[in-house]
């Protein structure tokens, strides 16, 4: 669930102010496209080795949303695995933020491939609704990414009024455009490229399944009790909803029927979730501003938290001192924390001075920035403790690696991650850091451990793990260099080993278990691996993995 | 209470903080090796050893309980890190950061990260100069953090690192033989050393 009203005021009555007219652009699978992956392709996205989207060549293998990554090798040889990356999503989306802020000022950036604008302004200059649109579609059009192949034109359900399709325009286009009263609606709509007629929000999505409001967990308590679609929660009555679901009845309430948006700009405490942060001398450098605007965000930040209340949706500003401006909204599913906002401050300012498309970048330097805060939930999702009532508890954590970082450059500094291998060094990897990897959820896994790995191996984990492996020799009692045979054999019995590069002259080993031979890849003649590998102890007690490899000896990991 | 009350709340209650807060509790086993039973916050510790005689286990070991108590520990330097074996001592790579950088700018990182992570480890190949080890062990002490130093392949060290607490020097592991079953067992040869204590400690460990 995203937006709560401010407060918790679950029982005042339902505002009825209108909704701006919103257009909503969405690409549908935007991780995908921007990698260019068509979608007749077999690939998935992985984030904590679990699928979280997929293409539909995917589906069609019998891949869904969800699945445990390590299951998939089973399904395919061919299907593609991407690990999750958020930056990188993001940055590649700047190309359709740009074009969508050659229409209007103010772009909300809700997730990578999804992005929307308020069409008051731009329809009455661009001559209509209509011809907005076209000339929307037009733009977009141009982009090579948006040539991702004709996918399948999905049609709202029965029973949906009030709209009519753009579909036959954008047959062959891989996004989806949809205009409708609120961005909720106007998301959904442009799932079908739908254009919602002003007023008929209700009309048009009372027949969907309850699924486009919440996510599954909420979805099967709702379902227990018998309501399934849109529509049925139209037929409760409010305070009937408060009492069962409490917020989140009563947010849904308000889905069901078309009610969205800011709720907190009813409110006079608008002024106090605002902060304008001067910047005197005017700056350029984006990473200086992001500095300099650091220990403000954070005061207003704790302000904020002090009240009980978690922004989700921000509008960001900056004025140059020739007066040029740029704003962006930014929202997120769950709260925004000061370390979010500063990165999304730095995308936008990169965006501005390095402009992709035909559009100018700044002359001057930055003379203030504006934080809005537009939406609120009351719900932290994040825990907090005693001593830190007032700040993001890892926020200690966050600032010292973005210090870090400026350091040493973004390469260096990563995170280790499961994954599925059969070797030491394949097992883990190291993603590199960012931000949503702290922030993520702390899930319980589940207790069914995974299968494993035939051929890995076995027991107690070495704890250094050579990468790239590191050469070394083993030789028999009289000298001879020890191979092995192609029926997998060693052709003489090892007796002493040496490692040059670890200052190891010949060692005497006490015991060699092994050879187990692999075949890794044997499919792909690119990357197939014929390799054998041993585990020696040593007379003095050092225990290794060794590994044959194109008639070469390598040191792949120590038990230190 | 009303919930701003809490910060005035928290303004008196600061400078008095709880023994457990000082402290970083340790594995059972490991609580002969350090001074007091625990990483005391604000120290500086040191392992060191040859390749293959279990620092790196030991390292892994000494943070494994800080971890599952909710601390970020930072790795820095260039060491060739075996996840397996830190998972299987319990630790949540979710809270681990890896920084890859060489000896100079491995130090000047560790001394930003301090700030933040309870635990930092130091992965250096060559012995500190006096100055660095003595600002970061300021920096340690500031921010009540724990500043290891790990030196891997280093079977004797001249003279330990400004303001070391204490020092723990895994001298030889022995591996539990079983016909051709693979390795499972070993026991670690240890000597720990710290300035408060009279004489050096010698213990054998098992299960690392």
């Amino acid at each position: 669930m995203r937006r709560r009203s401010f407060g918790g005021g679950t029982l005042f009555e339902l505002e009825t102010k209108p909704l701006a007219r919103t257009l909503v652009i969405s690409y549908r699978g935007w991780p995908f496209l921007a990698r260019s992956i068509p979608d007749d392709q077999a690939a998935v996205v992985i984030k904590n080795a679990r699928v979280v989207a997929l293409t539909g060549g995917a589906r069609r293998l019998g891949v869904s949303i969800g699945d445990r990554a390590i299951t998939l090798a089973s399904s395919s040889f061919e299907l593609a695995c991407i690990e999750d990356d958020f930056d990188f999503d993001m940055a590649s989306f700047e190309e359709v933020v740009a074009i969508a802020e050659s229409f209007c000022p103010e772009v909300e950036v809700f997730s990578p491939g999804v992005c929307g604008f308020n069409v008051k302004g731009p329809a009455r200059y661009f001559g209509g609704e209509e011809s907005l649109l076209d000339k929307v579609i037009d733009a977009l059009s141009g982009l090579s990414v948006s040539k991702g192949g004709a996918i399948s034109v999905v049609k709202p359900p029965n029973g949906a009024k009030g709209f009519h399709l753009l579909s036959d325009r954008l047959l062959d286009l891989s996004f989806g455009v949809g205009l409708a009263d609120g961005p909720f609606v106007a998301k959904v709509a442009s799932t079908f490229s739908a254009v919602v007629e002003a007023g008929f929000s209700k009309e048009f999505i009372s027949p969907f399944p309850i699924g486009i409001l919440i996510d599954e967990g909420e979805v099967d308590t709702l379902s227990k009790v018998g309501v399934n679609s849109v529509g049925q929660i139209l037929d409760i009555p409010r305070d009937l909803m408060v009492e069962r679901f409490g917020k989140v009845g009563s947010r849904l309430y308000e889905l069901a029927r078309g009610v969205d948006g800011d709720l907190i700009e009813a409110r006079e405490v608008k002024e106090r979730h605002q902060v304008r942060i001067d910047l005197d001398p005017p700056e350029t450098l984006s990473q200086a501003i992001s500095f300099a605007i650091r220990a403000k965000v954070d005061d207003f930040f704790t302000a904020l938290t002090l009240e009980g209340v978690y922004p989700l949706r921000v509008r960001i500003s900056f004025e140059t001192e020739t007066t040029e401006a740029i704003s962006r909204v930014w929202s997120s599913s769950v709260p925004i924390s000061p370390s979010f906002l500063i990165s999304y401050v730095r995308r936008q300012l990169e965006g501005w001075q390095n402009p992709t498309i035909g559009q100018d970048p700044p002359r001057s330097g930055i003379i203030y920035c504006d934080i809005e805060v537009l939406e609120v939930t009351s719900t932290p999702f994040v825990q907090l403790d005693l001593y830190q009532v007032a700040i993001h508890p890892q926020d200690r954590v966050l600032r010292a690696i973005e210090r870090a970082r400026d350091k040493v450059g973004d390469g260096s500094i990563k995170v280790p991650r499961k994954r599925a291998g059969r070797s030491p060094k394949d097992q883990f990897q190291l993603l590199n850091w960012q931000l949503d990897l702290f922030e993520e959820e702390l899930r319980v896994e589940s207790s069914k451990e995974a299968p494993p790995w035939p051929g890995q191996v076995p027991n107690v984990k070495p704890s250094m793990v050579f990468d790239p492996m590191v050469e070394m020799e083993l030789v028999s009692e009289g000298g001879v260099a020890v191979g092995v045979s192609p029926s997998g054999e060693l052709t003489c019995s090892p007796k002493f080993f040496s490692v040059p590069s670890l200052g190891w002259k010949m060692r005497e080993i006490e015991r060699i278990l092994g050879p187990w031979p692999m075949n890794e890849l044997w499919w792909d003649d690119a990357r197939r691996r014929r390799l054998a590998r041993v585990q020696i102890v040593s007379r003095d007690g050092v225990a290794l993995n060794a590994v044959m490899e194109a008639s070469k000896w390598h040191l792949e990991a120590i038990y230190d | 209470m009303k919930v701003t009350n809490l910060t005035k709340l928290q303004a008196v209650v600061e400078p008095a903080s709880l023994l457990m807060d000082q402290r970083i509790d340790v594995l059972g086993h490991l609580k002969d090796l350090l001074p007091g039973g625990s990483l005391k916050r604000g120290s500086v510790g040191v392992v060191y050893g040859d390749f293959g005689s279990g620092a790196t286990s030991m390292v892994f070991s000494l943070v494994s309980q800080a971890i599952s108590e909710g601390s970020f520990v930072g790795l820095v330097g260039l060491h060739s890190w075996g996840f397996g074996a830190a998972a299987d001592m319990g630790i949540d790579l979710r809270r681990l950061l890896v920084v890859e950088c060489g000896s100079n700018k491995a130090i000047e990182v560790s001394s930003l990260l301090l700030d933040g992570f309870d635990i930092v480890v130091l992965a250096l190949d060559r012995s500190i100069d006096y100055k660095s080890s003595r600002s970061l062990a300021n920096r340690a002490r500031v921010s009540k953090s724990i500043l290891l130093y790990l030196y891997s392949g280093i079977s004797s060290l001249a003279h330990l690192p400004y303001g070391a607490d204490f020092s723990i020097w895994t001298k030889a592991s022995r591996w539990e033989l079983l016909g051709s079953a693979p390795i499972s067992n070993r026991s670690l040869v240890v000597q720990a050393d710290s300035a408060k204590w009279p004489s050096v400690r010698s213990k054998s460990v098992v299960g690392l």
